[in-house]
């Protein structure tokens, strides 16, 4: 057989979904899209942090139907109360479930975060890319005004740049990914600088392939795995300075339960009952676990070497 | 860009290029002023150690110098009409591929791991078409690739065109740069060093195809190396580059059967043969000098067994001598003031007329 590795009999999977063959192709595309959500399983991470993933996802669609009050349910014959059977993770100053809340708080993190740094991504691929390829004043420009947008604190910027917008749920996702970019600016251009000096893209300006071609066929596909473990480490961040901007009144407005209000009203009565901070932060935490493990699996299943030799080893 | 020469006559002339780099505040001549002709569907080694400029002449025919490195004089015609040296980015793109193409050493990091084969190829069609790109031409893209790989010595084409370069042996990989090359049907192959990566018994593999690629399309090959045993193989015509100057060029036979400049002589006799058993390996003392600031007389004079003053003071011209075509050399050189009863008559070579 022509091909080393990679092929197990009965199992070509891998191999064909050359993706040139018209109507054909179709099936092909499927079994790969299973493959490769298969390979993330086969790690114990890769399971970890798509349940996590999944579960955030389906909380943040279902959350009214799944939650059993409504975020904003006032009981107040039942203020800062512990975890009980009638709310299992406690209530806050007002009575109100922590349960329901974080469930519902769900949607409005991912609905911020998510295209928050998506956009941040975007953003900064297409800087770094220009920069880190072309090079010259194009670069110098890209990495000063980078650089300036670095020098302030990431919640400084957001605050400032807040200030002048004023606050709603589009504003804070344009500044979150405004005070993101700089990051993915400066790790695509590290990376095409480096990717750059492969002789394939020497090879490919040889056979006469132009630089949009170059950057986005050649260089683009082989910058963006690492991209993407940036990707999901900047989520739980970019769902931090949500909650640091709502804690300072500058997020979604109340009485919406985004984890960062949960988090600031809770400091309020953290020593009488420390179930809203307790639990907000741990929400906090199992999401940046599941995003974290799920994007290094994710990495891990988009690089093709690195896929080749996982499936070698199964 | 319709090519209007016929079959014969001259690919590629060289006039007088001369190629800088420039580091920090510092300017190297790599290319002082190189001359050389190509004919079609000639096979010409260009051969030369480290640092003789081979790869940055190689590089110049297609305008693919690194960023620090400039043209700075000469003429590069393609079939003698179109400069290269002075296109503009877009009609240097359109030729390169096209026209001239090339392939480099290491065949292992020519192809972009992230992409199948046939993904690669068909781009590489796609890239020079000048239409909008529909399914059928993909299609058609497709089929061509599968041919070539064919064309090139693939076993099994169709299940090549699906795997990803780490999925192919190093020379495979070759094979499938060498179809990628040939793809646009180029007048001009530049191959640097595109064996130099792949063990001996490959090798051998690698050079029959080019030779019968060669022989196929009439292809004008300009292939780097620094092997002479794989120039006497493939090549008609080689030409010695030392520290950026043609030393010698001419007819393989005649250059190894007779060398005239007493480096492409030391060259042979650093080959190692089965009549050398025992002994220490044959070496040319000392190294290529620095580019850096200006250069007297001839640069190969620190390092020559027969140097004369005069060999450090004068420029050697390029001169016929022997069987050779040209030899930069004031030993081979008539109006030259070296003094030849002071020189012993190198071993096998006729002295000059």
């Amino acid at each position: 057989m022509a091909v080393l590795g990679a092929t197990r009999p009965g199992d070509p999977a891998g191999l064909i979904d050359f993706d040139l063959t018209g109507p054909s192709s179709r099936p092909n595309r499927r079994r790969r899209a299973r493959g490769a959500i298969g390979s993330i399983l086969t790690t114990p991470g890769g399971t970890i942090g798509t349940v996590i993933v999944v579960g955030l996802v389906v909380l943040a669609i279902f959350g009214p139907e799944l939650a059993p009050y409504s975020f904003s349910a006032i009981d107040v014959n039942a203020t800062l109360q512990g975890p009980s059977l009638h709310h299992l993770l406690g209530t806050d100053a007002l009575g109100r479930d922590i349960l329901s809340r974080l469930i519902f708080g769900t949607r409005i993190e991912l609905e911020v975060a998510v295209p928050a740094v998506a956009a941040a991504l975007g953003a900064g691929l297409v800087l770094g890319m220009l920069g880190g390829y072309l090079g010259g004043l194009v670069d110098n420009v890209v990495v000063l005004l980078m650089d300036t947008f670095q020098s302030f604190p990431a919640i400084v910027l957001a605050l400032a740049l807040l200030t002048v917008l004023g606050p709603s749920l589009r504003n804070l996702i344009i500044v979150i990914a405004v005070a993101f970019t700089p990051n993915y600016a400066r790790t695509s251009r590290a990376l095409v600088l480096s990717v750059k000096q492969n002789q394939y893209i020497l090879a490919e300006r040889a056979l006469g392939a132009g630089r949009i071609r170059i950057m986005v066929r050649h260089v683009l596909p082989n910058i963006i795995a690492p991209l993407f473990i940036l990707l999901a480490m900047d989520t739980p961040s970019a769902i931090t300075t949500e909650a640091g901007l709502s804690f300072l009144g500058l997020g979604v407005p109340p009485p919406n339960p985004s984890w960062g209000t949960i988090l600031s009203e809770g400091f309020n009565s953290i020593f009488q009952a420390p179930w809203a901070v307790l639990f907000a932060s741990l929400a906090l935490g199992i999401a940046t676990i599941g995003f974290l493990t799920f994007g290094e699996a994710l990495r891990d299943v988009l690089d093709p070497r690195v896929r080749g030799v996982s499936r070698w080893r199964a | 860009m319709a090519s209007l020469s016929g079959r014969t006559g001259v690919v590629l002339e060289i006039e007088d290029l001369a190629v800088e780099y420039h580091s920090r505040g510092s300017t190297m001549r790599v290319l002082p002023d190189v001359n050389l002709t190509l004919n079609r569907g000639e096979v010409v080694g260009l051969v030369g150690e480290s640092g003789s400029g081979k790869s940055t002449l190689a590089l110049s025919v297609l305008r693919l110098l690194p960023a620090n490195g400039r043209i700075v004089g000469g003429r590069i015609l393609l079939e003698g009409s179109i400069d290269i040296a002075g296109l503009s980015g877009e009609q240097l793109r359109r030729l390169r591929g096209r026209k001239v193409a090339m392939i480099f050493q290491d065949p292992l990091t020519s192809l972009n791991p992230t992409f199948r084969i046939g993904n690669q190829m068909v781009d590489v069609q796609i890239a020079h078409c000048a239409h909008r790109v529909r399914r059928a031409d993909r299609r058609q893209f497709l089929d061509r690739a599968v041919s070539l790989l064919r064309q090139v010595g693939l076993p099994d084409p169709e299940q090549v065109v699906r795997s990803y370069p780490h999925q192919l042996s190093g020379g495979m990989r070759q094979r499938v740069v060498i179809a990628m090359a040939l793809s646009l049907e180029p007048e001009l192959l530049v191959a640097d060093e595109p064996t130099s990566a792949l063990d001996v018994t490959t090798e051998a593999q690698i050079l029959a195809l080019l030779q019968e690629i060669r022989a196929g399309r009439d292809l004008t090959i300009l292939f780097v190396t620094h092997d002479l045993s794989v120039v006497a193989e493939i090549c008609e015509r080689v030409v010695v580059m030392y520290a950026g100057h043609v030393m010698e060029q001419g007819r393989v036979l005649d250059v190894f059967e007779r060398p005239q400049h007493p480096y492409t002589e030391a060259l042979l006799e650093a080959i190692p043969t089965r009549a050398h058993r025992g002994r220490p390996l044959a070496s040319i003392p000392g190294q290529v000098p620095s580019l850096l600031g200006e250069l007297r007389g001839c640069r190969f004079a620190s390092r020559c067994r027969y140097v004369q003053e005069v060999c450090r003071v004068e420029d050697p011209r390029l001169v016929a001598s022997g069987l050779s075509e040209a030899v930069r050399c004031h030993m081979r050189d008539p109006a030259s003031s070296f003094d030849h009863s002071r020189a012993p008559a190198p071993a096998g070579v006729v002295p000059p007329a």
